[in-house]
This record gives C-alpha cells, sequence and structure tokens, in this order.
C-alpha cells in the first residue's frame, strides 16, 4: 500500500481565506475502504452473472483509480460499496462502516458521480445541486450557499440558473461532479467521469479530479476503463478484471522503469548489439533499429557511448523503459494469446 | 457558513477552480432532515409550486373546482331559506361524493407528476446515493400527495362549516350544529386522500410514463367505478359476486361517507349491493394502507 502521506491536502495548495490550512481529515491507519471475499452473483439464468469473484482489497485514502474492462465489476463494487446492492456474500466497509448495516451513515460521508445520465432536464443545477444537498442531510442556507460555491468550483456559473435539459454532455458531467461534492464528502466515489467528454473537456474533468484528491483533502475512486487516465491523476492503482483482483499498488510501480535501455539507432543495430554482448553486456536487438540493454549501474551507457563512437553509428536516443498500467493487462490475457505479443 | 469577501463570482467565468475549495463544518441534519425537506419540496411540486405557471394550472383549476359546490351550498343555505337549505344537494355529508370526479382528476394529474421524473430520469439514483432511505423516499411522497389532496379537500368543507354557523339563527346553535360534523370530516377526508392517493401512486410508481400513468389512473377511477356500477345494478348478481361492489373507487368513497356521518348516501352501488356501509369504509381504509406497503415495496426494489 501507498505510504499514507500522498495525496493528503497540502499547506499553501489552496487560494483563499482561513479554510486554506491543510484539512487532514482522514487518518493514516484506517483503510478508507476494506473488502473481504466480496462476491457478487447476478441472479439469471445459468447461475447468473458473477460480477465479483473474492474480491478481497484495502484501499487507503488519496486518489485511486479503479481500472478493469467493460464489466470487470466496477460499477457493481461502487454500488455495494455505497449500501446500495447487497454482496452475495463476504463483507465491505467504507470508512470503518460496514455496507450491508450502516449504508445511511456511509452515504451521508460520501459523494457518489454515477455513470450514466442521472440528471431531470426540467430543474437548474443550483435547484437540483441545492435540493440533493438537503437529501444530503444539510440545512437549507447551507444547502444553497454550497451549491453555489460548488457549482463555481466545477466551472459551472454563469449557467447555473438555465434547465440541466439545455446542457452540453460536458456541463452534465460537472453538475454530476458537483451533487457528490456539495456535501463535502470524505470520499468521493466517481464512475467514468469523463465519459462523453471531448478531448477538452477530458482534461478539465481530470484535472478536477486532481484537484480534488490533493487540495480539497477529499480521498477519491475514480473507476475508468481508462488506462490513460487513471495514469494522469490517480497515485494508486487497483486493476479488477472478471471481478477478481489482478493488482493493487502505487501508480509508480506499474509505471517504474523496467531496468532495461531502449537505444536507438539510424542503422547497424545489430553491430551494436554484438559489441555491446561481446563487452559482457545483455543486449538483444529489437526491430532494425533498436537495441534492448538491460542496466544494473552506470556502465553500459559508456560501453554504448564508446560502441557508437566506435561504430560512426548515429545514435538516436536512449531511453529507459518503463512499465505501463496496460502491460498488467496483456501480461494476464497471454494465455489468450490474441496477437501472441508476450511481454 | 461565511463567505470569503475574495469569492468574486464574475471571475469564474469559463475556468474552473480559481477559487480555494471550502469544507463544510456546519451541522448535518441527516436522515430525519432529508425526509421532511422531500415531503414538502413534494407537496409544493403537487401545486406547481417552483415548477412555473403551466404547471400550477391543474392542480389549482381542480381546487376550484372543488371549491365551488361549497361555495353553491352556502349560498343556497344563506339565501334560500329553510325549504332550500332542507333540499341542499351540498351538505358535508355529501360533499366527497360531490367531488369525486375532480378528486380523481386531482391525483390523475398529479400522481405521475411526483413520480414520474425521478424514474424517467434515473434521478433516483442521486437520491438513493445519499441520506436518505428507499423507503423514506416512499414515505414522503405519499404523505405529500395526501397532505395536498387533503388540504385541497379541507378548505371546501371549512367553508361549509362556516356556513352552517353563520347561516344559523344565533352562534351557539350554529356550532352545536356544525361541531359534531369536524371529526367525521377529518376521518373521512383523511381515509379518502389517503385511499385515492395510494391508488394512483402505486399505479405512477410502476408505469414511468407520464401519459401512460395518466390514463392508467382515470381508467382505474372512471371506467372501474362505471363497469362495476352496471355489473352490480344490471347484474342480478349472487352472493359471493356481489362483493364486486368493493372495487368501485366512488362506491368506497360513498360507504365512507355514509359510515362516518351517518344516513344516506347517493351511490347506486353501495345501495344495490345491499352490503354495509362501514364494509366500504373498511375497505377504502385496507386499500389506503396496502397502497403504502406496495409503494414501499416498489421502491426497495426498484433498480437506481
Amino acid at each position: 500500500m501507498r505510504p499514507a502521506e500522498q495525496g493528503r491536502a497540502r499547506p499553501g495548495d489552496r487560494a483563499t481565506g482561513p479554510a486554506a490550512a491543510p484539512r487532514h481529515r482522514y487518518t493514516a491507519r484506517v483503510p478508507l475502504i476494506a473488502t473481504e471475499s466480496l462476491t457478487k452473483r447476478y441472479p439469471g439464468p445459468a447461475g447468473g452473472v458473477l460480477a465479483l469473484d473474492a474480491l478481497t482489497v484495502e484501499i487507503e485514502p488519496g486518489i485511486v483509480g479503479l481500472v478493469g474492462a467493460n464489466g470487470a465489476g466496477k460499477s457493481t463494487f461502487l454500488r455495494i460499496l455505497l449500501g446500495l446492492l447487497a454482496p452475495t456474500s463476504g463483507r465491505a466497509s467504507v470508512l470503518d462502516l460496514d455496507t450491508t448495516t450502516q449504508g445511511s451513515r456511509i452515504r451521508e460521508r460520501v459523494g457518489y458521480m454515477p455513470e450514466h445520465d442521472v440528471l431531470p432536464p426540467d430543474l437548474t443545477a443550483t435547484d437540483l445541486v441545492a435540493h440533493l444537498a438537503e437529501m444530503s442531510g444539510l440545512p437549507r442556507t447551507a444547502a444553497r450557499e454550497r451549491t453555489a460555491d460548488v457549482l463555481r468550483h466545477v466551472g459551472l456559473f454563469e449557467e447555473r440558473y438555465r434547465p440541466i435539459g439545455g446542457y452540453s454532455t460536458g456541463m452534465r458531467q460537472r453538475v454530476k461532479l458537483a451533487q457528490a461534492l456539495v456535501h463535502d464528502p470524505r470520499l468521493l466515489l466517481l464512475d467514468e467521469p469523463t465519459n462523453g467528454l471531448d478531448p477538452s473537456g477530458r482534461d478539465e474533468m481530470l484535472d478536477l479530479i486532481r484537484r480534488t484528491g490533493t487540495e480539497f483533502g477529499i480521498a477519491v475512486l475514480v473507476c475508468s476503463h481508462l488506462l490513460g487516465e487513471i495514469e494522469r491523476v490517480c497515485d494508486h492503482v487497483v486493476a479488477i478484471d472478471g471481478g477478481r483482483l489482478l493488482r493493487s499498488a502505487p501508480l509508480a510501480s506499474f509505471t517504474g522503469r523496467t531496468g532495461t535501455l531502449i537505444v536507438e539507432v539510424d542503422e547497424g543495430a545489430d553491430d551494436l548489439a554484438a559489441d555491446l554482448v561481446a563487452a559482457g553486456f545483455q543486449a538483444t536487438v529489437d526491430g532494425p533499429r533498436r537495441v534492448l540493454v538491460v542496466v544494473q549501474d552506470e556502465r553500459p551507457y559508456d560501453a554504448i557511448r564508446d560502441a557508437t563512437a566506435t561504430r560512426g553509428l548515429a545514435l538516436i536516443r536512449i531511453e529507459a523503459a518503463r512499465h505501463r498500467v496496460e502491460d498488467l493487462f496483456r501480461d494476464d490475457r497471454d494465455g489468450e494469446g490474441a496477437d501472441g505479443t508476450a511481454a | 457558513m461565511a463567505q470569503p469577501p475574495d469569492l468574486v463570482a464574475g471571475s469564474a467565468t469559463g475556468s474552473i477552480f480559481d477559487l480555494g475549495y471550502q469544507g463544510y463544518d456546519g451541522p448535518r441534519l441527516g436522515r430525519r432532515h432529508a425526509i421532511a425537506t422531500l415531503f414538502t419540496q413534494s407537496l409544493k411540486w403537487t401545486f406547481g409550486i417552483g415548477r412555473g405557471g403551466r404547471a400550477k394550472i391543474a392542480p389549482f383549476a381542480l381546487a376550484a373546482l372543488t371549491l365551488l359546490p361549497a361555495v353553491i351550498g352556502v349560498g343556497i343555505q344563506a339565501l334560500g331559506g329553510a325549504a332550500a337549505a332542507k333540499a341542499n344537494p351540498v351538505t358535508p355529508h355529501q360533499y366527497l361524493t360531490v367531488v369525486q370526479t375532480f378528486i380523481a382528476f386531482f391525483v390523475t394529474a398529479q400522481a405521475p407528476e411526483l413520480l414520474g421524473r425521478d424514474q424517467r430520469h434515473h434521478v433516483l439514483t442521486l437520491y438513493f446515493s445519499r441520506a436518505l432511505e428507499r423507503t423514506d423516499y416512499a414515505l414522503a411522497k405519499y404523505g405529500a400527495l395526501v397532505s395536498a389532496l387533503a388540504i385541497v379537500l379541507f378548505v371546501p368543507q371549512l367553508i361549509l362549516l362556516l356556513g352552517i354557523v353563520f347561516a344559523s339563527i344565533d352562534l351557539g346553535a350554529g356550532l352545536g350544529e356544525a361541531l359534531p360534523l369536524v371529526w367525521p370530516i377529518v376521518a373521512s377526508t383523511i381515509v379518502a386522500a389517503a385511499f385515492f392517493s395510494g391508488v394512483g401512486l402505486v399505479i405512477a410508481a410502476f408505469i414511468p410514463r407520464r401519459a401512460f400513468a395518466a390514463g392508467a389512473i382515470v381508467a382505474t377511477f372512471l371506467v372501474l367505478s362505471g363497469v362495476v356500477q352496471v355489473l352490480v345494478v344490471q347484474g342480478r348478481l349472487r352472493d359471493p359476486f356481489r362483493y364486486v361492489a368493493l372495487l368501485d373507487p366512488y362506491a368506497l368513497l360513498d360507504g365512507l361517507a355514509r359510515t362516518m356521518f351517518g344516513g344516506v348516501g347517493g351511490n347506486v352501488t353501495v345501495t344495490r349491493s345491499g352490503i354495509d356501509p362501514a364494509v366500504f369504509a373498511a375497505c377504502a381504509c385496507v386499500v389506503a394502507v396496502v397502497s403504502l406497503v406496495v409503494l414501499i415495496v416498489r421502491y426497495r426494489r426498484i433498480e437506481a
């Protein structure tokens, strides 16, 4: 698991007012979310559909990405965490509260942004969000004030008195985020928050999520099937596939250096590899212009420099090869071997 | 919550987060506040308050129509003299049956409004992911429509009572005549409101599309009562079958009024079926309670 310091509110991050002090609202030791052999089977023909299969995971505060293909069980997982859905077996707790028995108390302190369109077209953003704030238990005046605040934070200030029916997809997504934030939750559950957004809308939404997690001091669990998004905003990744946990680890361990250098030359990759092997390094040719060199220390860099200089090769770049989050799924599916690219 | 002075509204144009985020450390009133808010908001919604001009037409027109018989009744009482007062068609005894069609239309217009939108646009997901429980939602909506209908029905009956008091020779006699009517009016109105609202809401809860729901509700009230009346009056039904009369919503209402006020009522189904009016009244209470239970079960199971 991640060190607890990450994802915390940082002093001096926020521009304004007395609330600029960092908010340490969760303790490091208590996991934000903990599940134990969590299983959910939807009834149906042939034994039904197994959405979650004995999922055991602990998630600590920060910005956590829950990644998996469509149908991996992400939405089911969120709905169980909210106490909206009862697990078939196993148990789950959020903020140290049991999801099956204390759902109402969990929902009071958790904000949920659903994946699909859930907005009534005839209400204005202000009316809807203020009403939902009251549904979360906020008094009327506080609900109104926080609604204005939160709508401004998500970038909907001018339009907030217009009916939602006339909003663009991007604006709707912002309303959905605003209603999840309006009661100042301790944990935000976001289900595919960039669904249907264009590239710039996507950037803005991801930035918003990033800042929610860092500046607001709110823990965030982002569900997505888009690995690129998870890589951009999260500092911890939980990957699930077929309702089972693939891996839960800090993002850095997914994308860190692999201990391999990629050396790209204009031509003569075979000669370069041969020279490096002769010098006692592990080097393999990867395509006509690339050589992969295993590095443990600084020595290969000198050897590469000398070899290219001696042979007069045009060195294009030397780059540390990195893991990518995709590798996780590729490794897992090697057995199915669709394209034969074993990692 | 105090607003820091540097939160300048105009500066937010087109950009996100140029201002710091404020936490909320104020009171959290929880589930009970959520229920109370949903109830009052739905009650206002029923009358079109907060919904723009067109939404107010139906509820206020129907409220005016329910008021009309009471005003006419008081007019006859006041101006027509003793003979007219005796033949007065609009007395508290018969008031509910006089306006029964307006009650049906009020429920037809408002029950789908209260439930349909949240289902059609999946807003329930946003409600159920908050402090509110599913049962609370059903209770608040049921309470709102029952209260709205009760308000619509109480006002004219209050006018009828005042008419009785002030048309009398002296205040004492007027009060003596009016006060015994208060309890039957309150009880029969609440049961009638709960019964009609309950049936309407259950139908609306299963049919999210507003037009279809309204059609189904109006069919239940008008067509069912018509068909049952024909069966009972023309059918010469034998013993177990004459209880089909209990399916007629208007017969239940008439039986309720007869039971609460005593005396005779005008509904043919009740008279011709030969069943004790108290059975109709009991049936109305049962339907009111059962429809609430069905509504709660529906919302516990509904996907959101």
